[in-house]
């Protein structure tokens, strides 16, 4: 049993005439509440590359792949329904090799370990074509926590691109989908634009010895999740508009153009599944009406949907005053997530001029990013850059641009550039 | 509300069985209509879309998100010779404050409570106790009592006994809540005497022309630390706690014996009871008396409105509540 918790951090004073209140809200799932019934079933899929590619580095690829599906396998609990793809420039069911999904079972387990042994790499890429096959698995079983791990060393080379994206609008709210490059011949773009449309992560495996742990990692998240198909609901007053609602930790997840309308003034933004104890942290922005000094009006009501049942959690306000000390003052989980953002946004424009050969702007957007990251205590992110630059000062961002970079360094830097820290707050 | 429903006499709510007044067309306890209707709440509309009573959901509309006003946002009572306003001010979203007036013969009562904020509910605890002061003191008047100052222990009692009431069971941080109540009467050989009980800094004042006399003492910490001899009353005054307050109403109140103070008036005066949200504005008795000869208003009502009205234009930092008392003796000039 799982409930939600909300928490809401804003400054709720406007200056007269102001119309725009921003907010940062903690969602929190509670284990041992009453309100949500846990969901019955769970299922994983895993879509490993078999392209022609894996054949490189003397194995070394398809050896990790075969270990990564072992590792995967025994961290998948007895009763999960689950499944294997082998992909290339389309889908074959690997295990059960009648394309449909297997309870998790002793016999099952070594039958499914026993086919990943066999694997071998031949043939293109077609990344749509496997999600396609994960689709067919899936289909019908609405109410499950479905996840899928979805692994390629290449670019999605054998399809056309509308036919990935048709694949993923198809994808849609039937299972979440994490997608992980194996090496530096993939697309990140490729993979952001499935990991953010199925609620997933991406991520670099830099090296083939990096796939067990991290297969098994992903797979142990799934068992650790208690419910699903759920929402953030918002209602917001009449002629208002939602500028935008990102989660911002742990990364940071464009989410305003997810928004399903429940009513004429509530929205509805999926969340996904959540395992027990998870907190991820969301900013919105709205536009709301004005209202005279002195006025209080709510800017959103804020609610926690699961299979489209609501439990209300929190408020957004807004007061109008004419203080100024009280409207200019900037909320500091607010003020933290917008530099997180402006961190990123950074991070993604200097690897980009860098790319182009604009040292100058590389030097300034990198270099602002590194003292972005150092304010906020992203250590992670300050390491990430400093694969990249020469790090002079920290506090006031002077960097020099590396001459010889890793290529997985770079790319590392740009798949990890939404992660976020948390606001610290005493007595955590 | 519609004209045309049929009035049924003393009919049980439908929806809450409460008893109704004969000929009443709606339930007085939870406005559900009289005539059957099951489930036909009512009240008014938004007072800022004008959208139905039934989309206000915990106090805030539905379609337009407005708050819409508490029943204690501001409130005004006039009785024969005492006026009594509260305002929510423009900074608090709720009112803490309360107030409590009454007459019993030529006598009249006053009691202002101010709700500690950083306490749970103390809206209930100031409310609760401020009617529990007065209802005994009006009554104690009524039934011929004379020992005022005694009354004003007692009653302090009965209000501290209320405000434990008022507070949640095992709260870690109970309600609490300053207490200021005055009786003020004529006497026989012509003047005009008051008696005040305080905890905490809600102030009572005496007003007579363009003198103005503090009836109390606020109760505290830099006071009680000069008092008592601890610290100069500039170190005091420096310190982070100067102004916190030493004695209050509630469950974790440690000193609920009030301060009582009697005084002996000339006629033409009158009584002024406040919560810190005007004395702020206000901070000296000569301040006070200004704005008192400023305002130059003899009904007792608009002079309460008035200086509620002078608080928010400055700002509005707290809830204001102020209660004027006139004895209605003598030449006020």
């Amino acid at each position: 049993m799982t409930q939600f918790e909300a928490q809401v951090f804003q400054n709720e004073y406007l200056p007269d005439g102001g119309d725009v209140i921003d907010a940062v809200v903690t969602v929190t799932a509670v284990a041992g509440g009453t309100a949500v019934k846990q969901a019955a079933e769970v299922i994983e899929v895993i879509a490993v590359d078999v392209s022609g590619s894996m054949n490189e580095q003397g194995g070394a690829k398809i050896d990790s792949a075969r270990r990564a599906l072992v590792a995967a396998l025994d961290s998948v609990r007895d009763g999960v329904l689950f499944a294997v793809i082998a992909g290339n420039h389309e889908a074959k069911a690997l295990y059960p090799p009648q394309g449909r999904l297997v309870e998790m079972t002793a016999q099952t387990r070594s039958e499914a370990k026993e086919a990943a042994g066999r694997i071998y790499a031949d043939g293109g890429t077609a990344i749509g074509s496997w999600l396609r096959g994960a689709k067919s698995l899936i289909h019908g079983h609405d109410d499950a926590i479905a996840h899928v791990i979805l692994l390629t060393d290449g670019r999605n080379e054998h399809e056309q691109p509308w036919e990935l994206d048709a694949a993923i609008a198809d994808s849609v709210g039937l299972f979440e989908c994490d997608c992980r490059g194996l090496g530096t011949n993939w697309e990140p773009n490729e993979l952001r634009k499935i990991s953010n449309a199925l609620l997933g992560t991406t991520d670099i495996i830099a090296h083939p010895s990096q796939m067990e742990a991290e297969f098994r990692k992903l797979t142990e998240q799934t068992m650790a999740k208690q419910v699903t198909n759920v929402a953030l609901r918002l209602w917001t007053p009449k002629g208002s508009t939602i500028e935008f609602v990102k989660q911002v930790a742990p990364t940071l997840e464009e989410m305003t153009d997810k928004s399903e309308a429940v009513d004429a003034l509530s929205a509805d933004y999926p969340l996904g599944s959540w395992g027990d104890g998870e907190t991820r942290d969301y900013h919105v922005r709205i536009k709301i009406p004005t209202g005279g000094v002195g006025d209080e009006r709510l800017a959103a009501r804020v609610m926690l949907a699961v299979n489209g049942e609501a439990q209300p959690v929190a408020l957004v306000r807004a007061v109008w005053t004419n203080d100024d000390a009280l409207s200019t003052r900037i909320n500091r989980e607010v003020a933290h997530y917008t530099g997180q953002a402006e961190l990123a946004d950074a991070i993604a424009t200097g690897l980009a001029a860098r790319q182009s050969g604009d040292e100058k702007e590389a030097t300034l957007k990198l270099g602002r990013a590194v003292q972005i990251a150092h304010e906020a205590g992203n250590e992670g992110t300050v390491a990430l850059l400093r694969k990249v630059v020469e790090v002079d000062d920290p506090n006031t961002g002077t960097v020099r641009l590396k001459r010889a970079v890793e290529a997985a360094d770079a790319m590392a830097l740009d798949v990890r550039s939404t992660r976020t820290v948390r606001v610290e707050r005493k007595g955590e | 509300m519609s004209a045309e429903v049929e009035a049924t006499d003393g009919a049980a709510c439908p929806v809450c069985a409460e008893p109704s007044a004969p000929g009443a067309q709606w339930c007085e306890a939870c406005g559900a209509s009289i005539d059957g209707e099951v489930g036909a709440i009512t009240g008014p509309p938004c007072i800022d879309c004008g959208a139905d009573h039934s989309e206000i959901v915990e106090g805030y509309c539905s379609v337009c998100g407005r708050k819409q006003p508490g029943e204690r946002d501001h409130l005004s009572e006039t009785l024969d010779g005492i006026a009594a306003v509260t305002d929510r001010g423009l900074r608090h979203s709720k009112n803490e404050d309360a107030f409590a007036i009454g007459r019993s013969g030529d006598a009249l009562v006053a009691i202002v409570c101010d709700g500690v904020s950083t306490t749970s509910k103390p809206e209930d605890i100031s409310l609760a106790a401020a009617v529990a002061a007065r209802d005994e003191i009006v009554a104690a008047l009524d039934s011929g009592d004379t020992d005022i100052e005694a009354l004003l222990v007692r009653a302090t009692e009965v209000a501290q006994a209320a405000a434990t009431a008022a507070a949640v069971p095992d709260d870690p941080n109970p309600g609490a809540a300053t207490y200021v109540a005055t009786v003020v009467r004529p006497t026989p050989d012509g003047v005009v005497r008051s008696w005040t009980a305080w905890l905490g800094d809600s102030r009572a004042y005496w007003l007579h022309g363009d003198e103005v006399t503090q009836l109390t003492t606020d109760d505290v910490w830099w006071r009680e630390q000069v008092a008592e001899e601890l610290l100069s009353e500039d170190d005091a005054l420096a310190d982070p706690r100067a102004q916190s307050i030493t004695r209050w109403l509630g469950a974790d109140a440690v000193i609920s014996t009030p301060t009582i103070q009697e005084t002996e008036h000339d006629p033409g005066g009158r009584l002024l009871v406040c919560s810190d949200g005007l004395w702020k504005y206000l901070p000296a008795e000569s301040d006070v008396a200004a704005k008192i000869v400023e305002l130059a208003l003899d009904d007792s009502g608009q002079l309460a409105e008035e200086l509620v009205a002078f608080a928010l234009e400055r700002g509005g930092h707290d809830n204001t509540t102020v209660v004027i008392g006139d004895p209605g003796l003598g030449d006020r000039s």
